[in-house]
């Protein structure tokens, strides 16, 4: 997506049920603007309200 | 708590300077420098001559730029590509807010660390729903 999201494997599925496939984070190079880190450690939930 | 003091004193190092100007975490050395994905040599290239630039003096080359001006270079080398991303495609300016949008969500995440663990938040997952329903993966085409 022009380096803007990385898209990974999803992990830390929260039951059987749960079959999200992929998580995205934003691009590590736009990491020092928001210091944010670079692993990945937490995700959150992008939900529609 | 003293276990969320065990458990998180090294996340909790980058909460302390709320309020404050300057540096709150530094992005410096070759493990950061090469921790991206792709496109990983152009990446570190921009990165170190903009470094350079941060010092204002190319005589550095022979000596160890510090952690501060890596930082600040990082920093440039990310506006740069914010920048960027609006000329990459039809779709540039939608991305470019979506970049600064959810850095926003995820700087405020990483600097009150209240309420959640301070491990900061870096990914998201998409629930089931949130995509409008012409373009969800199992609507099927026109």
């Amino acid at each position: 997506m022009h380096l803007a999201l990385v898209r990974s494997a999803g992990t830390k599925l929260a039951g059987d049920e749960d079959v999200r496939a992929y998580d995205y984070s934003l691009h590590p190079i736009f990491a020092p603007i928001f210091c944010l880190q670079l692993p990945q450690e937490e995700k959150a939930q992008l939900a529609r309200s | 708590m003293n276990d969320r003091y065990n458990n998180y004193k090294h996340a909790l190092l980058f909460t302390i300077r709320r309020g404050k100007s300057g540096i709150r975490k530094y992005y410096a050395g070759w493990r950061t420098s090469f921790n991206f994905p792709d496109r990983i040599y152009v990446t570190y290239w921009n990165w170190f001559i903009a470094a350079c630039s941060a010092q204002r003096a190319w005589s550095c080359l022979g000596e160890q730029v510090s952690f501060a001006d890596q930082t600040i270079a990082a920093q440039q080398v990310g506006m740069k590509n914010v920048a960027e991303l609006e000329g990459l495609s039809v779709q540039g300016a939608q991305l470019t807010k979506l970049v600064l949008g959810l850095g926003r969500v995820f700087q405020v995440l990483a600097y009150r660390p209240e309420g959640h663990s301070p491990e900061q938040t870096n990914s998201l997952y998409l629930t089931k729903g949130f995509l409008p329903q012409k373009l969800s993966p199992s609507s099927t085409p026109p």
